[in-house]
């Protein structure tokens, strides 16, 4: 799971720009809440996504609060291109393996 | 404890424990108090009590010192915590001692053709100078990289850097 958590941001960053808290919450919502993502290395990952160039962040005032909201880079979204790829890849190669237990 | 103080003291716990740049810091902090009063306002719309709420926010986020440690694996980090950058330190004992260095080479080069006993003396405290200097530079090193692990050690490093910087103002010998 923790090795997906980038991809899911990715993912969940596609429908649009959101800020740490919605993410989360779409990414449960979207799971049917099977998928909690541990709240704590939510906002290290959205970093290191930033870092990497494959998000941006942008601060803006919300009822007097400073919130920091997140969108797709270009990068990004190509980066989720190859990761959701890569990812049917291994579905798909997982699937094989798994039909021949008899 | 009151609820407001319930979240200053998990704040408090996890700037405590972040080992990033001040500006990182700040940054992490302030989007998890976002995040708590986010959690504990959804909680509430759910039916729960304010205090329910926030102990139900804060332990979705986990334990301080397991968030600080999330953060603080982000990536190395030019500048210690307070923003200096890390290597900054090692800077005036290196200075030192390749300006030490370079007296003692000078001093063999010009002195070749037979010392005097101030000569003499003079190269030796060139030589003490050097030695002082790259011990000085090799601890400033040393507790740099210390430093990564543990933050206690940069007060090893600024120790160095005080002593290189006393020894270039008031040189002992």
């Amino acid at each position: 799971m923790r090795g997906h958590v980038g991809m899911l941001l990715l993912a969940a960053l596609a429908s649009g720009p959101a800020h740490g808290y919605a993410l989360s919450a779409e990414l449960r919502r979207r799971s049917g809440g099977r998928l909690a993502i541990v709240e704590g290395s939510l906002y290290p990952a959205l970093h290191r996504l930033e870092a990497a160039g494959l998000v941006a962040s942008s601060t803006e005032d919300i009822d007097g609060r400073r919130r920091r909201r997140y969108e797709l880079t270009a990068d990004g979204k190509a980066a989720l291109k190859e990761d959701m790829r890569s990812w049917e890849m291994f579905k798909a190669c997982v699937d094989d393996v798994l039909r021949e237990i008899p | 404890m009151s609820d407001d103080e319930q979240i200053s003291s998990y704040l408090r716990r996890v700037r405590s424990a972040l080992r990033v740049p001040r500006e990182q810091r700040r940054r992490a902090v302030e989007e998890i108090r976002n995040h708590l009063d986010d959690g504990a306002a959804a909680h509430m719309r759910s039916g729960a009590t304010r205090e329910q709420a926030i102990g139900l926010a804060i332990s979705e986020l986990g334990r301080p010192d397991t968030v600080a440690a999330e953060f603080n694996d982000t990536g190395a980090h030019g500048s210690d915590s307070t923003g200096v950058p890390r290597w900054l330190p090692l800077l005036p004992p290196l200075l030192l001692f390749v300006a030490r260095i370079g007296l003692l080479v000078w001093s063999v080069i010009w002195m070749a053709d037979g010392w005097t006993l101030g000569e003499r003396a003079t190269q030796q405290a060139y030589l003490l100078g050097a030695v002082t200097a790259g011990v000085l530079s090799y601890g400033a090193y040393f507790s740099i990289k210390r430093a990564q692990s543990d933050p206690a050690w940069r007060w090893g490093a600024w120790t160095c850097t005080s002593l290189a910087l006393w020894m270039i103002v008031f040189p002992p010998f």
